[in-house]
């Protein structure tokens, strides 16, 4: 057959089957409430979206209103020429004060200032620690849960505001009493362990190193960290015990499970580190939490939030249990993302009223983690998860995706995703007669 | 009165017929039933309406039109050449990311939305002219020496080429996302016969049709085209027929480029976010749709660009949601490669055949 | 036009359309030093640009004189000063060029453009902000690119150091054939020692060489000044003894047959099983890492080289076979694996993980039977992105656990020895490799080793021949399926645990890179390939942002200049350049007869010459 011949046919096919499709489209745009998470709270995802995106909502950590917050930020936009970039600087900055603090605390300073630090007493004073920090008041049960669960759900209403205007607009914050369970708990060493201590020569430096996502599509998220370490270096003078205080090894995470691996061995390699910030991304701190936890080395971690990374759980009936990828030795400063997704269900329902819901993952394991917490949370709320899909991380026509959450008649739509998948979303959701609510 | 395994061999060209022929035979028919099942399935349970199912296949065609612009390049260089330029995914990224700059400046100069035909004019010169540039660039550095060289060499090097330009552009513009303005005019809806389209989307539909019959009629009608189609047919006759063959390969390059860097701007008016990646997975697509159309032929090109937009947005909704898999929109890129190979195995040369003879294999 | 061309027209013959002048005579070749001098700027503006320089400022080859950077950017007026004074390739029945002064000027001319170039990018970087839109010129590379100094200094020292390094370039071809190759490779070395003292240093600990590490490098990173000059030296020196005496061991390697090397080879077999045995120990903790992984991707490799190298089937979505072999061993082995966890050791999963690549193997051979080269490639990257996606989806979860991956994958344990740490891991990982290594090195001349370059060479041809196609098709898939599903099974072990997200398809393109570079179907030039394109980039960060940058410049330069990679195989040589080679052969044949019969001199008629 010729070949212009079969195309022809081919265009009759086509127009037979938007005949055959028929139907009056709508005229007025389906009212939704769009939901994004931490992974958005981002400053080029504002500058991106624009217009498009006035009225979103987003889940993420409670900023700090207090003025050692305000003093913070001036110091962070001073040294580093803006405001903060993400949102979880201040957990990284608790963080390494809370080394800082356990580190004073169980150092053993000899007469000629050689400084020992014993690195399983290192790990025990912080399931012990109780901390003031920027972010509240920190506490670690067993399980390395140090965060009292402060969620804010925020809005973009300023369009010239960025990432700090929807920080400081804060609509409802939900502060969940931190269970007492496990608070102040040493949970048993495993078998074996016997990883010895640092000592540092009288002049040498006290090492610690971050392990965060500084490069690629998320670094934002390790570089905001990173500088939160160094801010809180500064305050201290740079020193700690009469040595001279060093962040000396800038890992990076590569926001996956090999670059973690790799990361954490070139950390474990020098055996001067006392201790690592890290890491970025929950992906990569699975392996990489239990490397450093073999190699005694303590972890804290200021923006890991899947909750297998420590404890599942929390809101069922038998409270929490040890989570699948539990260290000894790991803790972080950043929420467990149960509580994140029972924020945005609660936020929901109660306060815009909804009970029907759409989830979009990106098929990584932290937003999937979140919109499956989301969902559960969303059912006891009293509210009907309609579809629960998920989009490619690279991909860029979400129409059809978007037709599907149309079709299901959500009332609000989650997709605590990143860029640049959590821009098309934004920008294509009117092409499909959703109309995002932005009032 | 031929039996049923002449008239088979005939239709197959194929000396024996063994289970290999048979195994293709049930993927087939089993795929067809499958797909039909999970349709029928999809449309009875009334979970989309009529409307949403028609919007969908506009999508799809909106995004068909952008593949087929990527695709010709690559068509039209196979053609000629005899092997896939893996670097034209970033010929149509530089041409979006260049664009990107020219369109930013318009808008802080204020004529992007007071003189939108102006701007996109422009934008328009600009994004074709980078393409082109990269296209004829890559062709003199990388490729020319290589005419002679084994098959898998040039295809590697295009390889080479594609992430040298990747991130060569990470390096130069930074790993951002870039967004176009908004522009106003091409907001809101617009009726066709009753259909509603995205007027950005029906630009796209429409740009890319009469781009893509200006190229036709460019290859068919004029001399230059008769050239480029002699050059394909067999260089070395068409050297000696008094041709500049390498006159012919660059315009063909340059050619092909131009066709990439205006789907660079309709890309950029649909999509609006580009940065240095944009180019990988279009690029990838756009070669799918080549070959799934049928490799070496332009009008190949648009049926498998038109039809890899529509199976790729179409798809899931229609035949995996049939079969009540969950989060089936996730899977869209499945069911283009499925697609793909399922054509492949029961039509080697693509919908609409080849242009190569047989021989040239 | 030449003198030689006028006279020819004159005397009656067409004017030709294009003219190749021979620079055979000594003039200073202008067009030359223009052309790399124009080249040598550019790309220095270029490295500038992408923000290599700032990147590379960070690692101190020579404390505290030479970073990276400006090692990276002295490079560029010595190269490309060399490549304007190398005479052209002699050719054949004309005496060779003799370089002479005239070619240093050009080469000092070519540094002084290449200086201009970059200083006008440096005023302009400085008085227009270039940041907006090219946002890697920041100032901390305009602050090493002007020496940190001011302008016009800065501007005067970039010009005159651009031509210094010209001349030293053009240098190097002055200097006699014998010096060359050691005064070459002696800088050469100081410079990779410098830089790869992140490997050296920790090596040197291990073997308690401390004592070196002292003399040779300085606590602040990269070598000392007298570190360097001790390596210059003693490279220098080696290399001097080597030119002298590479000769004569070469020749007597070539004398011997194959039954007097065996002592050597088993000699040096045993020597690598003791160097190997000693290498994670001596190395510590994260060159093992490094080692590790590179085993790993070594193992991929081979099998990659198998289906490419030998049987010539583009396959770019190997990526599948990787994360079938990972995912077996997942699911078998790990306690939590969704649906179904037997908890089976590592040694009782591999035939499992066997048997699921062969599966995979024949799965994706078997649709690109008939197709051909392109469209396999194609194919076959659609598979491997339908693997990822699979393995990702919500659909799958209940049987591999989706975006969550899985965890709590065991470690490998050999009797009561467990490999946790990474100089552990590196013994099963080596055993793998071995093996791999020596299944690739049998099947090479085996039947079916034949038959795969056969059909790699011409299908319609070898069908002809009865060789069966099909089968060897699909057991190149298998091959190749299977050894990559032992790295991915040791991945899995390694890492102890999974995501899809692992499993991308750069990484079929970082394998596709490896025996590329390194050399197809040449199993010396895969282990090359690895520790180059892994092994870098693993330990020098400043290569991993840039790495595929790098390697795409490496790829197109390769393919034109030497497309059977650094460490080729014989036969592909062969292959590629065969012309040249067999012209070689009769060269040297012409040589040896002239040699022999000095009165018969060869007619030398320009019709039939």
């Amino acid at each position: 057959m010729k070949r212009v011949t079969i195309f022809r046919f081919f265009l009759v096919v086509l127009a037979l089957a938007l005949v055959a499709c028929g139907g009056e489209g709508e005229e007025d745009g389906h009212p939704i409430y769009l939901m994004g998470a931490d992974g958005l709270l981002s400053a080029t995802f504002f500058e991106n979206v624009g217009e498009d995106g006035l009225g979103m909502y987003f889940s993420g950590p409670g900023q700090p209103s207090t003025g050692a917050y305000s003093d913070f930020v001036s110091k962070y936009e001073e040294r580093y020429g803006e405001g903060p970039i993400q949102s979880f600087h201040a957990r990284a900055y608790d963080a390494a004060n809370m080394v800082f603090d356990a580190i004073e605390a169980v150092a053993e300073v000899q007469a000629d200032g050689t400084v020992v630090i014993d690195r399983q007493a290192l790990i025990e004073a912080i399931y012990t620690t109780e901390h003031q920090g920027l972010t509240g008041t920190l506490r670690c049960n067993e399980f390395g849960d140090c965060a009292s669960p402060v969620i804010a759900i925020f809005r973009y209403e300023d369009l010239e505001g960025g990432v700090e205007g929807v920080l400081s607009n804060v609509q409802r914050t939900f502060d969940f009493e931190a269970s007492e369970s496990g608070v102040g708990v040493v949970p048993a060493a495993p078998a074996g362990y016997s990883v010895g201590q640092v000592t540092i020569e009288p002049g040498a430096p006290i090492e610690i190193a971050t392990l965060q996502a500084i490069s690629g599509a998320v670094t934002n998220l390790g570089t905001d960290q990173v500088r939160g370490v160094e801010i809180a270096i500064d305050d201290r003078g740079g020193t700690l015990l009469d040595h001279p205080l060093e962040l000396s090894m800038n890992e990076d995470d590569l926001c996956s499970s090999e670059g973690g691996t790799t990361g954490a061995q070139r950390i474990i390699a020098n055996t001067q580190i006392v201790a690592v910030i890290g890491t970025s991304c929950s992906g990569a701190g699975v392996p990489a939490s239990e490397a450093l936890s073999e190699a005694g080395i303590l972890v804290i971690s200021g923006s890991n939030t899947a909750p297998v990374l420590t404890a599942t759980g929390y809101f069922s009936d038998e409270g929490p249990q040890q989570g699948e990828a539990w260290s000894y030795g790991y803790f972080r400063t950043a929420h467990n993302d149960e509580f994140q997704g029972r924020a945005a269900a609660q936020f929901s329902t109660e306060d815009l009223g909804v009970t029907l819901a759409a989830t979009i993952n990106d098929g990584d394991p932290y937003t999937q983690g979140l919109t499956g917490a989301f969902g559960g949370s969303f059912a006891e709320f009293g509210g009907e998860v309609g579809l629960a899909t998920a989009v490619g991380a690279q991909q860029e026509d979400m129409r059809s995706t978007l037709t599907e959450v149309e079709a299901s008649g959500a009332e609000i739509l989650f997709f605590p995703i990143f860029e640049p998948a959590g821009n098309f979303i934004v920008l294509q959701a009117r092409d499909v007669a959703l109309d995002p609510i932005s009032e | 009165m031929a039996s049923l395994t002449e008239i088979v061999r005939n239709r197959f060209n194929t000396e024996r017929i063994n289970w290999i022929t048979i195994v293709f035979w049930a993927i087939g028919i089993i795929s067809i039933v499958l797909i039909a099942w999970g349709s029928f399935n999809s449309i009875t349970s009334g979970r989309l309406t009529g409307a949403q199912w028609r919007d969908l296949i506009v999508f799809g065609l909106a995004q068909g039109g952008v593949y087929s612009l990527i695709a010709l390049g690559y068509t039209m260089v196979y053609g000629v050449l005899g092997f896939i330029n893996f670097a034209h995914g970033e010929v149509f990224m530089s041409g979006a990311m260049v664009g990107f700059f020219a369109a930013d400046a318009l808008n802080s100069a204020g004529l992007w939305n007071n003189q939108p035909l102006l701007s996109l004019l422009i934008v328009l010169m600009v994004s074709m002219i980078t393409s082109t540039f990269v296209a004829v660039l890559l062709e003199r550095v990388a490729y020319r020496r290589l005419r002679n060289a084994p098959r898998l060499i040039p295809l590697i090097t295009s390889i080479g080429a594609s992430f040298f330009l990747q991130y060569t552009f990470r390096g130069l513009f930074g790993a951002g996302i870039n967004s176009y303005p908004r522009m106003a005019a091409l907001e809101g809806f617009i009726n066709i016969f009753g259909l509603r389209i995205l007027r950005s989307q029906a630009l796209v539909i429409v740009a890319a049709v009469v781009m893509l019959i200006g190229l036709y009629l460019f290859v068919e009608r004029t001399k230059a085209g008769k050239t480029l189609r002699a050059v394909a047919e067999d260089k070395e006759i068409a050297a000696l027929m008094g041709i500049n063959v390498d006159r012919a390969i660059v315009l063909t390059f340059a050619v092909g480029g131009a066709m990439a860097g205006a789907g660079a701007l309709l890309y950029s008016l649909v999509f609006r976010q580009v940065y240095f990646f944009t180019g990988f997975f279009p690029g990838i697509k756009a070669f799918t749709s080549a070959v799934l159309g049928g490799i070496g032929n332009i009008v190949g090109a648009m049926t498998g660009g038109l039809t890899l937009g529509i199976l790729e947005t179409l798809g899931p909704s229609l035949v995996l949601a049939g079969f009540d898999i969950p989060a089936f929109t996730q899977l869209k890129d499945v069911v283009a490669f499925l697609a793909l190979v399922l054509v492949l195995i029961l039509r080697p040369t693509g919908i609409l055949g080849e242009r190569l003879s047989e021989e040239r294999g | 036009m030449s003198q030689a061309t006028k006279q020819a027209v004159e005397s009656g013959l067409p004017r030709p359309e294009k003219e190749i002048v021979l620079n055979q005579t000594g003039e200073l070749n202008l067009a030359e030093a223009l052309k790399w001098g124009g080249l040598g700027g550019l790309a220095a503006i270029f490295i500038a640009a992408i923000g290599m320089m700032e990147a590379f400022d960070e690692r101190v080859l020579i404390q505290p004189v030479l970073t990276l950077s400006y090692a990276g950017l002295g490079l560029i007026p010595f190269i490309f000063g060399y490549l304007t004074a190398k005479p052209p390739p002699s050719i054949e029945g004309m005496p060779p060029v003799k370089a002479g002064l005239h070619h240093l000027l050009a080469a000092g001319l070519t540094g002084i453009l290449a200086g201009i170039l970059l200083s006008l990018f440096v005023l302009l970087a400085q008085a227009v902000n270039l940041r907006d839109i090219f946002v890697n010129i920041s100032p901390r590379t305009l602050d090493i690119l002007t020496f940190e100094q001011e302008t016009t200094l800065a501007l005067i020292l970039l010009i005159i150091g651009g031509g210094v390094l010209g001349l030293l370039g053009g240098l190097i071809v002055i200097i006699p054939e014998q010096w060359r190759r050691p005064v070459v490779s002696a800088l050469t070395w100081t410079l990779l020692v410098g830089l790869l003292e992140v490997l050296f240093q920790p090596l040197l600990r291990g073997l308690n060489l401390n004592f070196v590490d002292n003399i040779l490098f300085s606590p602040f990173g990269g070598l000392k000044q007298e570190g360097a000059l001790v390596v210059f030296v003693v490279a220098f020196a080696i290399y001097t003894v080597m030119e002298r005496r590479e000769g004569i061991f070469s020749q007597r390697l070539a004398g011997m047959s194959d039954r007097e090397k065996r002592p050597y080879l088993y000699a040096g077999i045993v020597v690598l099983v003791i160097v190997l045995g000693f290498l994670p120990i001596v190395g510590g903790v994260f060159i093992s890492e490094v080692l590790d992984l590179v085993g790993i991707f070594l193992l991929m490799g081979l099998g990659l080289n198998i289906v490419v190298g030998y049987a010539g089937l583009l396959d770019l979505g190997y990526v599948a076979f990787f994360a079938v072999g990972a995912y077996v061993t997942a699911v078998l082995t790990s306690p939590t694996s969704p649906a179904w966890s037997p908890e089976l050791t590592f040694w009782a999963a591999i035939p499992f993980v066997v048997l699921a690549a062969a599966l995979a193997g024949i799965l994706v051979g078997t649709p690109v039977l008939r197709m051909r080269g392109d469209y396999l490639a194609i194919v076959t990257l659609g598979f491997g992105e339908i693997a990822r996606l699979l393995f990702q989806s919500e659909w799958l979860v209940p049987y591999v656990g989706g975006a969550q991956g899985i965890l709590s994958i065991p470690n490998i344990s050999i009797g009561s020895f467990e490999a946790q740490t990474p100089p552990q891991l590196f013994y099963p990982i080596a055993a793998f490799v071995l093996i791999a290594i020596y299944v690739s090195w049998a099947l090479k001349d085996s039947r079916i080793g034949r038959a795969w370059m056969a059909m790699r060479e011409d299908e319609p041809v070898a069908e002809v021949m009865g060789i069966d196609i099909v089968q060897a098709k699909l057991s190149a898939f298998i091959a190749g399926a299977v050894l990559a599903s032992f790295g991915g099974a040791l991945f899995a072990a390694k890492i102890g645990s999974i995501f899809p997200r692992s499993f991308d398809i750069i990484i079929s393109i970082q394998v596709l890179v490896l025996i590329i570079i390194g050399g197809m179907s040449s199993i010396p030039g895969v282990i090359a390939g690895a520790f180059i394109v892994i092994g870098l980039p693993a330990l020098l960060r400043e290569f991993s942002e840039f790495q595929f940058l790098i390697y795409g410049a490496l790829l197109i330069y390769m393919m034109l200049q030497k497309p059977e990679g650094f460490f080729p195989a014989k036969e592909r040589m062969r292959e590629l350049h065969g012309e040249e080679m067999l012209q070689d052969d009769w060269l040297k044949s012409r040589e040896a007869a002239d040699q022999e019969t000095p009165a018969a001199a060869p007619d030398h008629n320009p019709d039939t010459g």
